[in-house]
């Protein structure tokens, strides 16, 4: 059972995500913005991090950042879920390690195919 | 006919004129340019005045000019314009072609019908002669059947019979019936004949008996006995005869008609009735032919052949009226006249063919246009000519049965007017239908160029930009079309600049977000640039939000960076603070060290004296080993000019000595060989004289030794001839030795030279040794110099290894020290600089 830490700053999203998560067998943990999300990790370190971009104080890139700075956390891949759905947008999210990108809105399939396709 | 052509041809070129100056005259340039060879220049100066061609390039004096040009002009031309020049000469052309050959044709026709009525009225007029001929013939039948008649006529046999009048002569018979003119005065039948003259409106009618004697009359005649007279014998003979006559009985001009009376019953002659008609009554049917269409210049003559010879007029009828008189001038003259006298001479015989009678005719005459024909008309036959006399038609029509022909005439001009006057119709219906078709053609040329004209000049507004312009929907289905498309054309247009400049709009709302973004994340961000690295850029949903976060990264980096290197620069600092000590520590060293070098210094300034001195010396010492190098050098070249000069002595000598060798031995050879010959020549000599003496002892026969004595003899002459010139060489070798002597002499003085080189040598020699003494004397002093200078060499040495050593490690190791100080504290200092610049912390 793979545990899955769903970061967004809007609840219902949050929900959406975990439920679609809980559905195909993950054990979800939820955060509501990147400083808890960093909490959380350091409390119970998930396999995988869905995160969302667009959020105040912590964004879903700098938790990305922060998290591939420090060797204990750096290998857990991070899905990027997001409205940004640039090509620049994608890019740059790879290029600071996320390990997929989802654009919202989605199916349940798309991001079940996305923690699958990490590989965990 | 021939002079209606020419009246024609003109008439239609005015017509053509007349249609071409409406404003097509191009036509012409357009048929004379096409037709004409390539490169002929055409010059229609109407061309370019009377049209106003717009064409982008007429202002080119070029263009126009060759009729290609031309040609491609009039292609460039308006839709209307070359409507009208293709339209308007297909539809006129044909229409003045048909109203042409329509005119000719109806002229023609008019013409013939002319000339058929010419030959009918001569028909009509023959027939109303023979018409009224037959009446007067049956008029005398029966008259001549009537009782009152046939009892006169018995009547008149009986007198005749009784008087026995028959043997009598005409002058007698005439002066016998002087008085009363008849045979016997029968009132009665006089009345009677008066009654039928009266109601038949006759002149007169009288008849006489069988022998031409008056039975009864109407009117006294002038004679009694008729038998004298032509007509009587003529009806005698014919049965019938016409006369044309001036009655003097009756007194009245006319036409005489006397026929045989017959028995109906025996059939036999019983006399000649005679009846004379007034002129007026022929005249009352003749006018018949003026009530009919007669011409206005017709005219119809009525002639009487009495004779071959004698032919004449007795009636003219034309517009005015019916004419009578006796020996009335036939029209045409004579040539009319001589035609009626063949055709009444041929209509007598049936046999006679028209071709024989036209032959006859124009072998006679020389009329024109002849045609003959015979008609047969109820047994009778008539005969009729129409021919072209003096600009006359005349159409000669026999009248059956007589000797009359009708002669009816017409001026040609006149036949040839005929329908000279539908001219005037058919140009004003082809001028009326001409300028209908050009109106219709310009009408309809019109309405196919006006819409297409619209439709261009609302294009070139449109060209101008005024796009809300919008085509007008007229003219032909197709035109509206064009015009509906055109309009579409235009509605798709405006629609897609509208997108246009909405996707402009789009775009420019777009990057004026993008600025705002720019600007947003420029104000978030851009103090950085002054070195505050705690600002951070709002991630935003915008289209340039991620662009926020590259600088979010970069000043994270930065700031890391930053504060790695505050961090690094104290550090710096405080190692700096501790290695103060030891750096003055080296400042006392380096002092000391300094004091060893100014000793070293001293101590090195001597030995540079000695090395000096010595110097010195060595090069007085090398000056002088100079020169006795040149000493020696000369003195070598000496001894080698004295070594080569003995040599040359040797040698000399040498020679001398083999020569004299030589000498000597040729002069013993020579000696030899003269005490040789000496011996010979005696002896020989000595047998000349004996071989004399015993030649001379043998008498005759010696005297060939004799001659051999002889010349014995002379070979031992010559003998001692060769002897002599023998003893001449050996003085020439004594000359040699002579020679020989010179040369010994000569050697001898190069040895004497020899000897004095060889002192010149020793003498320098001497210098080169005295010369070495001084070397030595030098030599020696340098070599007491140079243990002084090996005592402070030794002293500077140990000096220097004390120094080397003490310096070695210490020099080397503040400079490093100093170096890596003095770098640190720069670089310290730079950092500091730079990294203070930078804000980290938000206080």
């Amino acid at each position: 059972m793979k545990k899955i830490l769903v970061v967004d700053d809007v609840k219902s999203e949050q929900k959406l995500v975990s439920d679609y998560l809980k559905k195909a067998g993950y054990i979800v943990a939820t955060a509501d913005g990147g400083a808890e999300a960093l909490e959380k990790v350091k409390a119970d370190r998930p396999d995988i991090i869905v995160t969302d971009l667009v959020m105040p104080e912590i964004t879903g890139l700098e938790l990305c950042r922060l998290l591939k700075k420090e060797p204990e956390t750096a290998d857990i891949p991070i899905i990027a879920f997001t409205t940004k759905d640039r090509n620049m947008d994608k890019v740059w999210a790879r290029k600071q390690g996320m390990a997929a990108y989802v654009t919202k809105p989605c199916t349940s399939d798309q991001i079940i195919d996305a923690v699958r396709s990490v590989g965990v | 006919m021939g002079a209606s052509h020419s009246h024609d041809p003109p008439k239609v070129e005015t017509l053509f004129d007349q249609c071409f100056n409406e404003g097509i005259g191009v036509y012409s340039t357009v048929l004379s340019t096409s037709f004409l060879p390539e490169g002929y220049i055409v010059s229609n100066p109407t061309f370019s005045e009377s049209q106003n061609w717009n064409f982008p390039d007429s202002s080119n004096p070029k263009s126009g000019r060759s009729p290609e040009k031309i040609f491609k002009l009039l292609q460039a031309s308006t839709l209307r314009q070359r409507l009208l020049m293709l339209l308007l000469p297909t539809t006129v052309m044909p229409l003045l072609v048909a109203s042409a050959l329509g005119f000719l044709t109806t002229q023609r026709q008019a013409q013939t019908k002319a000339l058929a009525l010419l030959q009918d009225e001569g028909v009509l007029a023959s027939d109303i002669a023979t018409q009224f001929v037959e009446d007067e013939a049956k008029r005398i039948g029966l008259v001549g059947l009537s009782a009152e008649v046939s009892q006169g006529l018995q009547q008149a046999n009986v007198i005749v019979a009784q008087e026995q009048l028959g043997q009598k002569t005409i002058e007698a018979l005439e002066a016998e019936f002087a008085d009363t003119k008849l045979l016997r005065p029968n009132p009665s039948l006089n009345q009677y004949l008066q009654s039928v003259a009266t109601t038949e409106g006759l002149s007169e009618i009288f008849f006489t008996d069988s022998r031409g004697l008056n039975v009864a009359f109407s009117n006294p005649t002038s004679d009694f006995v008729q038998r004298d007279e032509e007509w009587w014998t003529a009806a005698q003979t014919n049965g019938f005869h016409t006369a044309v006559e001036f009655d003097d009985s009756a007194g009245v001009f006319g036409i005489s008609f006397s026929g045989a009376l017959i028995n109906p019953t025996s059939g036999a002659f019983q006399g000649v009735m005679k009846l004379v008609v007034p002129a007026e009554i022929f005249d009352e049917r003749l006018t018949a032919l003026t009530e009919l269409s007669l011409g206005g210049f017709q005219t119809v003559q009525l002639l009487d052949i009495r004779d071959t010879q004698e032919v004449y007029a007795f009636k003219t009828v034309d517009a005015s009226g019916v004419n009578t008189g006796q020996n009335q001038e036939a029209l045409g003259g004579t040539t009319i006249t001589q035609i009626a006298s063949i055709l009444s001479e041929a209509v007598e015989r049936p046999d006679a063919s028209t071709e024989s009678v036209q032959q006859a005719i124009q072998q006679q005459t020389n009329v024109t246009s002849l045609e003959v024909e015979r008609r047969e008309t109820s047994g009778n036959s008539d005969l009729s000519a129409l021919f072209l006399h003096n600009n006359q038609y005349y159409n000669l029509t026999t009248v059956p049965g007589l000797d009359w022909v009708v002669s009816t005439s017409v001026d040609a001009a006149t036949v040839n007017r005929a329908g000279f006057n539908l001219l005037g119709i058919f140009a004003g219906t082809t001028a009326v239908l001409g300028a209908a078709a050009i109106a219709v053609l310009i009408y309809l040329a019109q309405q196919l160029s006006t819409p297409l004209n619209t439709l261009t000049a609302t294009a070139e507004q449109v060209t101008a930009g005024e796009l809300d312009t919008r085509a007008q929907l007229s003219g032909t289905s197709e035109m509206k079309t064009l015009a509906h498309g055109f309009n579409q054309l235009l509605d798709r247009i405006q629609g897609l600049l509208q997108q246009q400049q909405q996707a402009a709009d789009d775009q420019r709302i777009q990057r004026e977000s993008l600025e705002n973004e720019i600007s947003v994340l420029m104000e978030e961000v851009g103090s950085a640039a002054d070195g505050d690295l705690t600002v951070r850029a709002q991630l935003s949903a915008g289209d340039i939000g991620i662009v926020a976060d590259l600088f979010n990264a970069i000043i994270e980096n930065l700031r890391d960076t930053t504060i790695q290197v505050k961090e690094s620069t104290e550090k710096v600092a405080q190692s700096l603070d501790s290695n103060e000590a030891e750096v003055r520590q080296l400042a006392t060293q380096a002092e000391s060290d300094v004091r060893s070098l100014q000793n070293m210094m001293m101590a090195l300034e001597k030995m540079a004296g000695s090395i000096q001195s010595v110097a010195d010396r060595a090069k007085q010492s090398s000056a002088l080993t100079q020169d006795n190098y040149a000493t020696v050098q000369v003195s070598s070249e000496s001894m080698e000019n004295t070594v080569a000069s003995i040599l040359n002595l040797r040698s000399t000598v040498a020679e001398t000595a083999k020569k004299i060798k030589r000498l000597g031995e040729s002069a013993q050879k020579i000696s030899q060989a003269v005490s040789l010959i000496d011996e010979i020549a005696l002896k020989t000599n000595l047998l000349a004289v004996n071989a004399s003496v015993e030649a001379s002892r043998a008498g005759e026969l010696g005297q060939g030794f004799t001659a051999v004595a002889e010349q014995v003899g002379a070979l031992a002459e010559q003998s001692a001839r060769a002897t002599k010139e023998i003893a001449q060489i050996v003085a020439a070798i004594q000359t040699e030795t002579q020679e020989v002597v010179i040369a010994i002499e000569t050697g001898t003085a190069q040895v004497v030279d020899s000897t004095q080189y060889v002192e010149l040598t020793k003498q320098q020699l001497n210098n080169i040794l005295t010369k070495s003494e001084e070397i030595n004397a030098l030599m020696e002093q340098i070599s007491d110099s140079t243990v002084d200078q090996i005592q402070s060499s030794e002293a500077v040495n140990a000096l220097m290894q004390q120094i080397a050593d003490a310096s070695k490690s210490r020099l080397e190791r503040s400079m490093q020290m100093a170096q890596s100080i003095q770098e640190t504290a720069q670089v310290s200092k730079n950092l500091q600089t730079s990294v203070e610049s930078f804000k980290v912390e938000t206080n």
